[in-house]
């Protein structure tokens, strides 16, 4: 078992591990050239660092890792299913980002750079610290899955790319309109970062969660439509 | 001629092999459909506004809101679907196909370089469109086009051409996942972020491709987050642009050529 996980790590590559640790220690950076200036608002930039970018940098990976592999002819004749394979790949980069974040919160709440969410007052201790982690797993599951899904759905990786980045970029772009509309609040992965008193914070979290949980589902079937996948070849997209 | 000739030939298959990509269709259409699912679904938002007029803007002005909203989103797209143009000859061999030939590496880039983003703009364009036939027939006007064609060629296409530039080149020298993340980062970062965030930003200066300044200085718009520009700062942000793509794409050719010759 560890043996398959160290090959499943090198074949990874070393980046896709360091993609979360660099992404926060920019971040780090960043706080540090604010503080020194004594501009902007640093708690809304470290929420934003777990929020908005790691879970971005996830669905980035997942959306190569899924969709390219030199041995999926190979794959698919073994006797695990290629679909396993593929969970097990995106589970060490959920797991690793999740590792990264979970340290990141213990040193941002050290520093007292967390940011003030209403609804999580209501909790004590131990509780708090848990459902704060709500924060960049609730994104990061909800980008992994989509990303998943569509590379899956479409069939290359460049096409769920783009749309991930633009649906990314569209909800930068339009937060209030996501935070005051209804029927968007359930897809609003920036709830921590422009609304932390917002009334609706837990519901979107876990409305997160449970869209990604559908969407990894899904993206199970696909996996196991072995034509769509000998059809995505690398290079013909 | 020589190299005319290949760079001539190298833009025409570049075009039609663009044109013919399913992935730039299937990337560009589930794009206009998000953007119209939120004009349609959301009330009093920047779409809305615009089909409706309620602040009774001229004509020109709703054009250049419209290519605002398409400057902020698009260029996403064109971006990402072009950064695999360069690798993809590596990854297929083709590149060593090529490098037999006589042709000259500067014709054939530059040949992929204006062939691609061409083609990729073929549906900007007939989004771009759509909006101004919309916009056409909310004004009563026949003028539109006749208006939509300088926006589009001063407020888009120094932008596209920009940003194709750099994702023709970076991708060369780091991985794709890592160029898409910086991408979004920088457009985020440089062309979105306010100013008021406090954070050190291009978004308010004239090396923009969202094209805030071309379209407040020739234009009289308002782009956020410029609110107001000289012609002269449009001039310079419209050189600015292409001069700097130039750059990058000349870098590309020495590059490549270099690699080339020690090979």
């Amino acid at each position: 078992m560890l043996s398959r996980f160290r090959h499943e790590c090198v074949l990874l590559g070393r980046w896709t591990l360091l993609t979360p640790i660099l992404i926060l220690l920019g971040f780090a950076f960043i706080i540090r050239l604010l503080l020194f200036i004594q501009r902007g608002d640093v708690v809304r930039v470290m929420t934003a660092s777990l929020e908005m970018f790691l879970p971005l940098s996830v669905g980035m990976v997942i959306s190569t890792i899924s969709t390219q592999d030199t041995a999926l002819e190979l794959q698919l004749t073994l006797p695990e299913s290629y679909a396993s394979t593929v969970f097990y790949r995106i589970t060490i980069v959920i797991l690793w980002t999740a590792l990264v974040a979970c340290v990141s919160t213990l040193v941002i709440r050290a520093l007292h750079l967390w940011p003030d969410i209403t609804q999580l007052k209501a909790y004590g201790p131990p509780i708090s610290f848990l459902a704060m982690q709500l924060v960049w797993i609730a994104p990061t599951l909800w980008f992994a899955a989509l990303s998943l899904f569509l590379s899956l759905l479409l069939r290359s990786s460049l096409v769920s790319g783009t749309l991930v980045g633009a649906i990314w970029l569209i909800e930068i772009i339009a937060h209030s309109l996501f935070a005051t509309t209804s029927w968007l609040r359930p897809v609003f992965f920036m709830a921590t970062t422009y609304a932390p008193t917002a009334a609706f914070w837990m519901s979107n979290r876990f409305e997160l969660i449970t869209t990604a949980l559908v969407l990894l589902l899904l993206s199970w079937q696909l996996l196991h439509q072995t034509e769509a996948r000998l059809r995505s070849a690398k290079g013909e997209e | 001629m020589e190299h005319l000739a290949v760079f001539s030939g190298a833009c025409r298959h570049e075009f039609r092999m663009q044109l013919h990509r399913q992935a730039m269709w299937l990337t560009f259409f589930p794009l206009a459909l998000i953007i119209a699912v939120l004009g349609i679904g959301t009330p009093n938002n920047a779409i809305i506004a615009l089909l409706t007029n309620p602040a009774k803007k001229s004509l020109l002005g709703e054009i250049l809101d419209w290519a605002h909203i398409i400057n902020m989103v698009f260029p996403i797209g064109v971006g990402i679907v072009l950064a695999d143009r360069v690798q993809r000859d590596r990854q297929t061999r083709v590149e060593e196909l090529l490098e037999t030939t006589p042709a000259q590496v500067s014709a054939r880039i530059l040949g992929k370089y204006l062939g691609s983003t061409g083609a990729t703009l073929i549906p900007v364009i007939g989004f771009y469109l759509f909006g101004i036939l919309l916009l056409a027939l909310q004004q009563h006007s026949v003028f539109a086009l006749l208006q939509a064609i300088p926006v589009f060629l001063l407020t888009i296409v120094p932008g596209m051409v920009f940003v194709s530039a750099f994702s023709l080149t970076c991708p060369v020298f780091m991985r794709m996942p890592l160029y898409w993340f910086l991408f979004l980062g920088y457009w985020f970062w440089g062309n979105l972020l306010p100013p008021s965030s406090g954070i050190p930003s291009l978004s308010s200066t004239i090396l923009t491709p969202l094209g805030g300044y071309i379209s407040v200085g020739f234009f009289g718009g308002t782009a956020y987050p410029i609110f107001s520009a000289t012609p002269l700062q449009a001039g310079e942000s419209l050189l600015l642009l292409l001069g700097i793509a130039g750059l990058v794409i000349l870098f590309l050719c020495l590059f490549l050529q270099r690699q080339h010759v020690r090979k």
